[in-house]
């Protein structure tokens, strides 16, 4: 339960991040991207814990607040997932272009299509390394 | 010396990806880490979580100590 909030607040704060002060930001980079405890970024600082746990409560609730009237990682996320129903039925396309002799023209365009597609949900895509 | 496990944020805006790194609590921003021991790819479906369980459990058998994040992980993964 904990983990999906802060991993939805690191989402939020990629999106609307900017919209904060630097220094808030900042702070909640290092609390919700770099996994720091709030003693930890109180001594960054030199401010108290306390204070550190308001910034970031406060960070908080303008992100959400963002997000209820912008609706922004709600539409990244069905857009993800529209471009995947795209992929599948221009997949679809080209195994029917292949039954029939006449289609390398259209097949050739459903592979651009596909191409493009790719491209498009590399940004939602992690390359893992190991 | 101070040892912590925790979570380390790679990966693009919109693909969240986190290495659990074991690194010393003094220098938490430089990006210094001693050991890299698994990571968490939460964008997959279902979730990618891959953790080096002999060198967790050798980590904290040593005093490092794991944050809240990383401990919920571990024990998703039945490390400890």
């Amino acid at each position: 339960m904990e983990i999906d909030k802060n991993l939805h607040m690191g989402i939020l704060l990629d999106i609307y991040g900017e919209l904060l002060t630097e220094r808030q930001y900042e702070m909640m980079s290092m609390y919700f991207h770099d996994d720091l405890s709030l003693s930890e970024i109180a001594e960054q600082y030199d401010i108290s814990r306390q204070g550190v746990h308001d910034a970031i409560k406060r960070g908080e609730e303008s992100l959400v607040n963002y997000d209820s009237v912008l609706k922004l990682a709600e539409m990244q996320e069905k857009q993800k997932e529209q471009l995947l129903e795209f992929k599948a039925q221009a997949l679809e396309a080209l195994d029917e272009c292949r039954k029939v002799s006449f289609g390398k023209n259209i097949a050739d365009k459903v592979i651009a299509l596909l191409e493009n597609l790719d491209s498009k949900l590399e940004e939602f895509e992690n390359t893992v390394e190991n | 010396m101070a040892v912590k496990i925790r979570l380390r944020r790679m990966g693009a805006k919109k693909a969240p990806f986190y290495r659990i790194v074991v690194a010393d609590s003094r220098y938490p921003r430089d990006g210094r880490f001693i050991e890299e021991i698994g990571f968490y790819d939460p964008t997959k479906e279902p979730v990618v979580l891959k953790v080096d369980d002999e060198k967790a459990k050798a980590w904290i058998a040593n005093g490092a100590q794991p944050t809240d994040r990383v401990k919920a992980l571990l024990k998703k993964n039945g490390t400890i």
